[in-house]
């Protein structure tokens, strides 16, 4: 017989539980909550989730398990997280709902219990309104069991008669003050879940709405990095040039430039920012502007170099640099003049022999140092010559090996490019480094330029 | 890449081993901006087990160097090998930063 009804009574906990449980799961589910969670505690909002918190409360009461003379109910709950997750006014007209429920239903504890679930909506509500949110599992199961207790002690003190109060409180303080504990657990451990879940998602999406802000920018920014090199090809009579830049990253340090001079000369510069992305793209459109605007002023080299490093130097307080190639090319006569600030110096290719020049380096790097020294040089280039500038990106690149592209291979097309044109030279290079490099990502700057003096027979046609 | 740090007298040596590239030079800045904030101003870089480094690597050596002289002190480096050797001479960091063929004569010359 006692064990019967101990199933029975744990079986309907148990049920009351699941319950609750599933209250917990639609309500976090419900859009009135999400809204009210979300700041939006409009009075529809409220009185829906007020009308949801009361029916807990009623289902609590109904409930009602019987035990050794006392029945155990979780009335209580609905109103204690209804205050708890929606704030007071939610809590209270719940608990009103209850206690009018329990009223009707009559006995002698009926006045105490009804204003037992009033004040557990009202002190719910006023918590999280203390809290300005709902305040955590452990604050709220401590509630509900003191509450509970207080309900019990409530009851001793107004009940009447009191030994039958007595009785009563006896019984069902422990079980009352476990199982409404417990609900309250449960309820706001689901609670607590959805509330996490939700600021995930918002952190994820605030990530998300950040980080297309940024590539919107960066996107942006390429397209004003590649509006900094030049839009055409100037066409040169006697030459053939071609050249490109594609960045590691949307942008990139690496820059190409011509730069028109009097009386048939034409500036050619080549350069590579340190770094990569945009430090080096903020960098390159500095050092590609005053390198500019210097070699409008005057054509002398090794002096656009000098100029250019001091102005570069006095700006870079990070340490960065730029390995800048600048040189005049006379269309007439064929010959370059040029100095080389610490870039890797570019190829000329005799047709004649088959040989290859390197301009070499004739002063640091710009930003380095003030006050550094350049000097100059002069070439001529033969028709049939074809001179390639670069940057590192091209030599640097690696294959799956780990195996660097090289000077070597480098030469080898260059050398095996006789019939090209530029244009199609610089696609063989490009080519070159990309099938190199299969599958590996593209880890630096690539940026080439290709002057080729066409052939005497050329120059006739 | 990795930074191994010793103290000869005040004068601070920094053996590094590995790859100096666009990812390590972040590690390395940030070991030597650690550097500044002990005060410690005059410092040997030994790159004898470096065997790459990229020109954001470069970069990190210049702004420290800058550091360094405006605090009074100084930077030099020693044991370069060829490839490291030929990316600074190239660029022309010896113009500004010292180069020494041994670590104990990178010593020797901030001691005087």
């Amino acid at each position: 017989m006692v064990i019967s009804t101990i199933l029975t009574n744990s079986l309907l906990l148990f049920q009351s539980m699941c319950v609750i449980v599933l209250a917990a799961y639609i309500v976090t589910r419900s859009r009135y909550f999400a809204r009210l969670t979300a700041g939006d505690a409009s009075w529809k909002n409220q009185a829906a989730l007020l009308l949801f918190f009361g029916m807990l409360s009623i289902y609590g009461s109904i409930i009602g398990i019987g035990t050794l003379g006392a029945i155990l109910n979780v009335r209580d709950l609905g109103p204690m997280v209804g205050g708890l997750t929606c704030g007071p006014v939610v809590g209270l007209g719940a608990g009103i709902i209850g206690a009018i429920f329990r009223l009707n239903a009559g006995g002698f504890t009926a006045i105490t219990c009804s204003f037992a679930t009033i004040l557990s909506g009202l002190i719910g509500g006023l918590i999280y309104l203390k809290r300005g949110r709902f305040p955590g599992i452990v604050p709220s199961v401590v509630f509900a069991g003191l509450m509970e207790i207080f309900h019990m002690i409530m009851t001793l003190a107004l009940a009447k008669p009191y030994s039958q109060a007595l009785v009563v409180v006896e019984a069902a303080i422990g079980p009352m003050t476990l199982i409404n504990a417990l609900g309250v657990l449960l309820f706001t451990f689901v609670v607590s879940n959805f509330l996490k879940e939700r600021e995930t998602e918002d952190e994820r999406d605030k990530y998300r709405k950040e980080l297309e802000r940024k590539e919107a920018e960066i996107s942006l920014a390429a397209d004003i990095q590649k509006s900094f090199l030049p839009r055409r090809i100037p066409s040169v009579p006697g030459f053939d040039l071609a050249a490109t830049s594609l960045p590691a990253q949307e942008v990139g340090g690496d820059f190409y430039d011509f730069i028109p001079h009097a009386e048939g000369n034409l500036g050619l510069v080549i350069a590579d920012v340190a770094g990569k992305s945009v430090p080096a793209a903020l960098f390159m459109a500095l050092s590609k502007t005053i390198v500019r605007t210097n070699a409008l002023k005057q054509s002398r080299a090794a002096v656009v170099l000098k100029d250019s490093n001091e102005v570069i130097a006095a700006e870079s307080s990070s340490g960065m640099f730029v390995t800048l190639f600048f040189g005049v090319l006379d269309e007439k006569t064929g010959s370059l003049v040029y100095a080389n600030a610490g870039h890797h110096p570019p190829l000329v290719f005799r047709d004649k022999d088959a040989r290859f020049d390197a301009l070499l380096v004739t002063g640091p790097a710009l930003g380095i140092l003030a006050g550094s020294r350049y000097s100059q040089n002069q070439i001529t280039i033969e028709p049939g010559d074809v001179m390639v500038m670069y940057t590192d990106g091209i030599l640097e690149a690696v294959n799956p090996e780990g195996e660097q592209f090289g000077a070597k291979r480098l030469r080898s097309i260059i050398a095996g490019s006789q019939n090209l044109s530029s244009e199609e030279l610089l696609r063989e290079i490009v080519q070159g480094v990309t099938n190199f490099s299969a599958g590996q990502q593209q880890f630096d700057d690539i940026t080439a330029l290709v002057v080729r003096a066409c052939s005497r027979d050329e120059a006739v046609e | 890449m990795e930074i191994d740090k010793k103290l000869v007298g005040n004068i601070a040596v920094l053996a590094i081993s590995g790859k100096i590239d666009a990812v390590t030079s972040r590690d390395l800045e940030s070991a030597l901006t650690e550097m500044l904030d002990q005060n410690s101003t005059r410092v040997v870089i030994d790159l004898k087990e470096v065997d790459f480094i990229s020109s954001g690597g470069l970069r990190v050596f210049i702004s420290f160097k800058r550091k360094l002289v405006e605090r009074k002190g100084d930077l030099v480096v020693s044991s370069l090998q060829p490839f490291v050797m030929e990316i600074f001479e190239m660029t022309g960091l010896p113009s500004l930063i010292g180069t020494y063929s041994s670590q104990g004569e990178a010593i020797k010359s901030l001691q005087s």
